[in-house]
């Protein structure tokens, strides 16, 4: 009942929605740095979306299942393959005992999420699975995945599977263009410094991880004012140390910092900017704490519709059984609808009463 | 103040002192007992106090008007209770890595090093750095030193270190260049204990001058899991 790691790939661990009410205690939430790939790799194998999923960075690992289940990748392209076979994201598959899933360098992002039915059966620390590598908590034995471990899951109902599937453009979309809100010592640079931020382009070097991303472009030296005392960080942060180049805070950052914030990364943009591959460039735009609201309301609004369609492709991506049929035909003799037809993928079906010239092809 | 679009700052008069410190405690106690839904994080820092909340379930105009009346209840509440936690350090050159530095930088006897050191109990103005690492306010002046020019790679859990006028100690192993006296046989930070952590950011703590031997006696209580914290409150009528 484990899926055995024969590879861990560069950076793999165990990740949920974080801990939540710890900062004062000195603990970052930490979590999954990408919370839209997270909720919908879930959704994809009938999951809830709280359930603890693998967060892989940079190189994906390499797997194998011992019992049957079914599981999901979202995100960046790993390149995967299911028994040597190529397979897509953005899809459940279901898989036997002695299946091999293997995953490369991820191509279009920083980050691949693997979900897996009913989530990973890690002990909870403080309320959460997820892994905080630095402190040693969490996940599986507090550490990134290494060959030999396994990793516990509950077998699945194999009669269950339904197939469920997204088109990925719909779903990541790697905004270039990262809107931000004011920070909160952005008062102690210069309006120069301000408008330089946002006009020039920051690429993200080679130091990152998961306690922050470095980007380095025009230095942001500016200042009004240097002094600062220690205060607590917020995810997304953008810290702007003696040598003027921006550092993001992220899920396992420290929770006190003593260097100027000159803006806040919008929670609606946290995961583009997450994706962003080391050497690549963003753009950072100023918008209000309004805007920002506003379009993460929109986006959860999207993110629920997204779910519904999700459960609601069960049904029509299952193919049509014989009784199915049967009883779509007696439901529309007893209508009085006058003619019916049904697609999908696998079944077309078309119904005109009064001929009987009712017919479908599969 | 905004922090993000899911965050408030609360900031108090901008200086490290225990007066203002302990407004950002009493507004963060008051936040927390108020128990507001759709509040995530109350961090409480130095002169800071920041509100992480649910913008789905509380709005920013919402939690804002909840800490001006915050502010205003508190203004009148004026009890003072000293909480102290007391904790065991041996002070002696297996542990204290520096202590022989400091006796040179000082002039002062190892025993005085010591006295200065336990001679009062320290404010926990916040924690950070580390999972329960206390930023303590308070040492003798006269037993500052500056950091060490080469950050030790690694530095165990339970080590008690002077930097600069701060005094601290060690949540668990972690590289620094603090310099460190001593170490405490108890510990202070274990995520599976119903209260990870002993102590809370606005109470004390009280370094005690222990021996190698009880040093040896109260580690072997800790895995036995038979320790007893000690803990002392006092009421400070103003």
């Amino acid at each position: 009942m484990t899926l055995k790691v024969i590879n861990g790939g560069l950076h793999t661990t165990i990740q949920d929605h974080g801990r939540i009410g710890l900062s004062q205690l000195g603990f970052a939430s930490s979590g999954m740095l990408d919370i839209d790939s997270y909720l919908i790799a879930n959704w994809l194998v009938g999951n809830h979306g709280e359930e603890a999923a693998l967060e892989m960075i940079g190189i994906g690992g390499e797997f194998l299942f011992t019992e049957p289940t079914q599981f999901s990748l979202t995100g960046a392209d790993c390149s995967p393959t299911l028994n040597k076979k190529p397979i897509d994201l953005y899809k459940n598959y279901q898989v036997k005992a002695g299946d091999k899933l293997q995953c490369g360098s991820l191509r279009d992002g920083m980050i691949t999420v693997m979900a897996i039915y009913g989530g990973f059966r890690v002990d909870k620390v403080m309320d959460s699975a997820s892994t905080h590598t630095k402190i040693q908590i969490g996940g599986f034995q507090g550490r990134t995945l290494q060959p030999g471990d396994q990793i516990p899951y509950s077998p699945t109902d194999e009669h269950h599977f339904l197939h469920r599937s997204l088109k990925k453009e719909k779903v990541y979309p790697q905004r270039k263009m990262i809107r931000v809100t004011r920070g909160p010592q952005s008062s102690l640079f210069t309006e120069d410094t301000i408008q330089q931020f946002t006009k020039n382009n920051y690429t993200l070097s080679s130091k990152f991880d998961r306690m922050g991303y470095r980007f380095e472009g025009e230095g942001l030296y500016q200042r009004i004012n240097n002094d600062m005392i220690s205060e607590g960080t917020v995810l997304g942060g953008i810290q702007v140390p003696s040598d003027g180049q921006p550092i993001v805070l992220l899920n396992d950052r420290q929770t006190a910092g003593g260097y100027p914030v000159i803006a806040v990364v919008t929670s609606v943009d946290l995961p583009s900017l997450v994706q962003q591959k080391s050497g690549s460039t963003v753009h950072f735009q100023w918008v209000s704490l309004e805007e920002a609201q506003q379009a993460l309301k929109e986006k959860k609004e999207r993110m629920n519709h997204l779910k519904e369609g999700i459960k609601n492709s069960e049904q029509w991506q299952e193919p049509l059984k014989e009784e199915k049929i049967g009883k779509l035909i007696r439901a529309f003799e007893g209508s009085s609808l006058k003619q019916f037809y049904y697609t999908d993928d696998k079944t077309r079906l078309k119904l005109v009463k009064g001929d009987n010239n009712s017919d479908y092809n599969r | 103040m905004p922090i993000g679009d899911q965050a408030i700052g609360v900031y108090f008069q901008e200086e490290i002192s225990p007066q203002v410190n302990h407004q950002v405690h009493q507004l963060g106690k008051w936040i927390k007992q108020q128990q507001i839904e759709g509040i995530t994080e109350v961090i409480p820092a130095y002169r800071t106090l920041t509100v992480a909340y649910n913008p789905f379930v509380l709005s920013y105009s919402e939690l804002v008007k909840e800490i001006e009346d915050g502010s205003q209840q508190l203004e009148r509440r004026e009890e003072k209770i000293q909480k102290i936690l007391e904790i065991p350090v041996c002070y002696d050159e297996e542990y204290g890595l520096d202590l022989k530095d400091l006796v040179r930088h000082t002039g002062f006897s190892i025993e005085e090093v010591i006295a200065r050191h336990t001679s009062k109990p320290y404010y926990i103005y916040m924690l950070g750095f580390l999972p329960g690492f206390p930023y303590l306010g308070g040492m003798d002046a006269s037993i500052a030193m500056p950091r060490l020019a080469n950050p030790r790679t690694q530095i165990e859990a339970g080590s008690v270190g002077i930097a600069g006028a701060q005094t601290g100690v060690y949540t668990m192993n972690s590289p620094g260049g603090w310099r460190i006296i001593g170490k405490t046989p108890v510990t202070l930070f274990d995520a599976n204990r119903e209260e990870p952590i002993p102590y809370l950011a606005g109470e004390w703590i009280q370094f005690r001058a222990i021996s190698k031997k009880t040093f040896v006696e109260i580690k072997e209580e800790v895995s036995r899991g038979a320790y007893k914290w000690k803990r002392k409150e006092i009421i400070h009528d103003t």
